[in-house]
């Protein structure tokens, strides 16, 4: 207790320190009157005795000590450094300018990055006990890419997993459709999940009004009821107080508004963060199959267009729970082993759904490369005050021989730098602010959680982090090297002037060091922006087979309610295309099943003469004629669908060029015959295309089977423009609304935005790459003119002794840029066997290139050379005009 | 007294302290160092540099407090006094201080037997 109490007094004198003073100075006058009577009582004359009185008291050392046990003489000295620092950077407006915009850099991009870090790797989802939600998918090693990993669960699945599991509380159901809901003012389209009754107690939330569904209402024939979003809530109802009591027009039907959810609501992202479902609306879902008819019963139990959300028992981990689901996959492919042939399930966590591995990889490799824009900020800071120091030997000199300790000395160089840092890190907040509205503009789509970055405890709190390291990274090295200085030897150089400054201010060696530090960590950043930049190039080389400038996409869905009949959903889909391709803009216009570039469909065929075990796939797509002259992707063999045979869904195929080599290689694929689905249908190939590619799913080409139709339920409406296709989104609209004003037509896009968008993480990662290499580029330039720049001014005696002794410019250039060169060569080799490791980790994220990529290490080194050349270059050229008279009169 | 021995010093002096406080009442400065040199029969000279950290640091801990009041020359002098922790504080140091006496006298008082027969 007396502990606190002193430390609480201490602190309180802080503030009374003058008043303090006044009063130990009349306490110990006091004493020393009775001090100097007993010296007259004993002797002394009364002129003698103060005097006498005075120095056996030891005055002011009494005084001094006196100080020292007040207060906090430890805050009270940093206190004083801190004013010290700050007038020293008042009285250096360019040093000052200098050092803090170069710590301010480092720390604001470092701040803004982990922002982004923060806001995508550690945030929390807004659902109960996220750590214990997972999701649940089959898997077929069949197919390529994500789909081998994640395949939809099939509703027999779900409820074979759902009976016999023992890692999971329960699990939850849902599938995603798109709804029209008109009544409004202008019909939208929204997202609806059907959901089984336990989805939100299964994620862990509850309705903000009204109720969830029932157990009877998910388990029957499905009622007519609807839970909204609170986006839905505000946009279509104005938030009305009644809104339970309202109705909702889901593709024409009105369903009873029962709960709205809260505004908070998010759902995970699914795919490594691919998909990100935003629903606007839920519906029921039965999960108690027709028991009706056997046929529609196992028409239900098939579909496998279902997302399982599972939340794991306490102490389950997640690869007991993998283990788990796999046992009784393996089960239901004894039980079944036609449906389930090679099949096998998945379990992951909802954090590795929201956001991808190479996300993760991406980020973590961007926030490494940003550090190490910090260092070499702090090099260059450790630089400059090195350089001051010099400038200060004098001072310090002088205060070692009054008596200062060496670690006081370093304790005020720490102080001064953690001022620097600090300061610093109060203009980095701001660049961090604007860095951080630049990331979120850059950022691709599909990432969760961009969007949402901001300055929240933890980022701050890893400001101060940096800030600190900072300080101590670039204030050590010169502090210490202050407080090294031999007293004698300085104050004597001083003095004398006639030392060589070889000795004094920084040594040669301590400045090649950190030139060869600077650059070798300049190198790893700049060798990912060059292998990114190499990824991004061979992407963009790849053949997307089609050619996606001047085409809109848009899509539509025809709802069953009013499109009941197969001859409507004809009818509608031949007057669109009839109004379309009226349109005078248009050069040519299609029809297809879904959006291109983003969707699969991946069916079982068979070739004839097939073994009945042989398992097949491909990837089936619905398209009208004209769709491959649309898409510009140009028939290799054969020929396209005629108007005719799209009308009426003629059993002819136009296969991909992929497709057909695997199917036949090194065959004519025209006139061969595929069967295609469970109805066993005979289809015969009549043309090639091109293989497609979704870069998002990886870089294979897809292999893909078109179809005619004209009799399509959900469709993209697929545009070539003549000219530019800024006019024709709301020309398609009104054409599609004088068919039926109450559909709406969404994801209107160009497709160059949806090819584009495809390799958004890469651009992401390269973009950010590029800046921060940059930044690290110009850094390390700056610094390395700096150091230079030192050592001619430092050399200037000799230079001139050598010019007098008949030196040439030439000579003193060549020798001022083989001293930056040297450096930088060693620094380089030093940078590539690091990056070399480090570049390892992120061959992910990579394409087309190796991460030891000669070409690309051959460029970085090129760069850096030309760099130092640049840097040196003033500098030499400032040595080469020095005056031997005027450097030899310097003495 | 050296710097190194300074802290061992200032324990042993804001005993002394305590305890001419205890038996003197309020007292200033000088008188402290006078009855402290008195007490040791001058073995001791009190510095002035010694004494006064000692003085802040037991008011710091509130076992003594301080107030100005006229000395008997009639000048303005800081009295020191001390507090009711304080009282406690000199009892529960003078135990202490018996029963650390006590243990290091045991240390001497056989006196080591090798030595007398010794030729």
């Amino acid at each position: 207790v007396s502990k606190v109490r002193s430390l609480g007094r201490r602190i309180a004198e802080l503030w009374r320190k003058q008043q303090r003073d006044r009063e130990l100075q009349e306490e110990l006058a006091a004493i020393a009157e009775m001090e100097a009577a007993r010296g007259v009582s004993s002797g002394l004359t009364p002129a003698m005795a103060p005097r006498t009185a005075r120095i056996r008291m030891e005055m002011e050392n009494t005084k001094e000590t006196v100080r020292d046990h007040r207060g906090l003489p430890l805050l009270e000295t940093f206190l004083q450094d801190v004013r010290l620092a700050l007038r020293m950077l008042r009285k250096n407006p360019g040093f000052a300018a200098v050092a803090l915009l170069t710590v301010a850099l480092g720390i604001g991009a470092n701040t803004a990055m982990f922002s982004a870090v923060n806001a995508v790797l550690l945030r929390k989802l807004p659902l109960r006990d996220p750590d214990r939600l997972m999701m649940l998918w089959e898997s077929n090693p069949v197919l390529e890419g994500l789909l081998s990993e994640r395949l939809p669960v099939r509703m027999r699945t779900y409820l074979y997993w759902k009976e016999h599991n023992r890692s999971f509380d329960d699990l939850a159901i849902t599938t995603e459709d798109s709804v029209n809901v008109s009544g409004g003012q202008t019909p939208v389209h929204v997202v609806r999940f059907k959901i089984s009754s336990n989805f939100f107690g299964v994620l862990g939330l509850r309705p903000a009004l009204g109720r969830e569904f029932s157990h009877d209402e998910t388990n029957g024939p499905e009622p007519k009821l609807a839970m909204l979003s609170y986006g839905l809530y505000e946009r279509q109802f104005g938030k009305a107080g009644d809104i339970l009591d309202r109705k909702i027009r889901l593709d024409g039907v009105d369903h009873q508004i029962i709960g709205v959810l809260p505004r908070d609501f998010e759902l995970p992202a699914e795919w490594g963060g691919l998909d990100q479902p935003k629903p606007g609306v839920f519906t029921p879902l039965n999960v108690s199959p027709a028991q009706s008819s056997a046929e529609l019963r196992e028409d239900q139990l098939n579909q496998n267009i279902h997302t399982v959300y599972g939340r794991l028992k306490p102490g389950v981990t997640l690869a007991a729970a993998r283990a788990d689901i796999r046992l009784l996959e393996s089960q239901l492919v004894q039980q079944f082993p036609k449906e389930y042939e090679k099949f096998s399930a998945n379990v992951f966590s909802i954090y590795d759904e929201d956001v991808s591995g190479d996300m993760r990889t991406s980020l973590l490799a961007l926030q490494l490369a940003v550090g190490f824009v910090l260092l070499i900020a702090c090099v260059n800071v450790a630089n400059l005050l090195l350089a001051r120091a010099a400038g200060r030997e004098k001072e310090i000199s002088v205060r070692l021989a009054l008596g200062a300790s060496r670690g006081r000395l370093v304790r005020q160089m720490l102080s001064e730098s953690f001022v620097f840092s600090l300061l610093g890190a109060c203009l980095g907040l701001a660049l961090a602010w604007g860095g951080m509205r630049g990331l979120a503009k850059l950022a691709p789509g599909d990432v969760h959680g961009l969007q949402e970055m901001k300055l929240d405890l933890p980022v701050l709190g890893f400001t101060l982090l940096a800030t600190l390291v900072a300080a101590v990274l670039f204030g050590l090295v010169p502090a210490l090297h202050a407080a090294r200085q031999k007293l004698q030897t300085s104050l004597h150089e001083r003095m004398s002037r006639g030392g060589r400054e070889a000795k004094t201010g920084m040594s040669r060696k301590l400045r090649d060091a950190l030139v060869v530090a600077e650059i070798a960590l300049a190198l790893a950043p700049l060798a990912g922006a060059g292998l990114m930049i190499r990824t991004l190039h061979a992407l963009n080389a790849l053949d997307l087979g089609i050619q996606p400038e001047r085409v809109i996409d848009g899509t539509v869905n025809l709802p069953t309610a009013q499109y009941k009949a197969a001859e409507q959903r004809r009818a509608f889909c031949d007057q669109l295309l009839e109004k379309v391709r009226a349109l005078p803009q248009v050069e040519s216009a299609a029809l297809v099943g879904g959006p291109p570039l983003q969707s699969i469909g991946i069916v079982n065929i068979s070739l004839e003469g097939d073994a009945p075990d042989q398992n097949r796939t491909a990837d089936i797509e619905l398209a009208s004629d004209d769709y491959f002259r649309t898409m510009g992707s140009p028939l290799i063999e054969g020929r396209s669908f005629t108007t005719q045979e799209a009308e009426s869904d003629a059993h002819v195929l136009v296969i991909s060029r992929g497709l057909a080599r695997r199917l036949w290689p090194g065959q004519d694929p025209i006139s061969k015959v595929i069967v295609v689905g469970q109805k066993k249908d005979r289809y015969s190939v009549i043309g090639v295309v091109p293989d497609t590619r979704i870069l998002a799913l990886g870089t294979d080409a897809r292999q893909t089977a078109y179809r005619p139709s004209r009799t399509l339920g959900g469709l993209t409406l697929v545009v070539r423009s003549r000219t530019s296709i800024a006019s024709l989104g709301p020309a398609l609209e009104q054409q599609l609304h004088s068919l039926d004003p109450d559909l709406p037509i969404y994801r209107l896009q160009p497709l160059t935005d949806v090819a584009r968008g495809n390799v958004a993480q890469q651009r992401f990662t390269m973009v950010l790459l590029i800046a921060f290499a940059a930044l690290a580029l110009v850094l390390a330039a700056i610094g390395l003119y700096g150091v230079l720049a030192y050592a001619v001014a430092q050399r200037t005696h000799e230079i001139g002794i050598r010019m007098a002794m008949g030196a040439r410019a030439a000579d003193v250039i060549g020798m001022v840029l083989r001293q930056g060169l040297l450096s930088v060569m060693v620094g380089v080799l030093i940078g590539i066997a690091g990056s070399l490791a480090l570049l390892r980790a992120m061959k992910s994220l990579l394409f087309g290139v190796k991460a030891h990529d000669p070409l690309t290490f051959a460029a970085v080194t090129a760069l850096l050379i030309a760099v130092t050349l640049m840097a040196s270059y003033l500098p030499a050229r400032r040595a080469a005009k020095v005056d031997p008279t005027v450097a030899l009169r310097d003495e | 007294l050296t710097d190194s021995k300074s802290e061992i010093w200032l324990g042993t002096l804001a005993l002394m302290v305590l305890r001419t406080l205890e038996s003197m009442g309020p007292q200033h400065g000088y008188g402290i160092a006078r009855r402290i040199e008195q007490i040791s029969g001058d073995a001791l000279t009190v510095n002035y540099g010694t004494l006064y950290p000692a003085l802040i640091k037991l008011e710091n801990e509130g076992f003594i407090a301080s107030e100005w009041a006229s000395s008997e020359n009639n000048r303005r002098a800081k009295f020191y006094r001390l507090t009711r922790a304080g009282r406690k504080q000199v009892e529960k140091e003078a135990r202490e201080w018996e029963r650390a006496t006590q243990i290091v006298a045991r240390f001497f008082s056989p006196k080591p037997a090798p030595a007398e027969e010794l030729p």
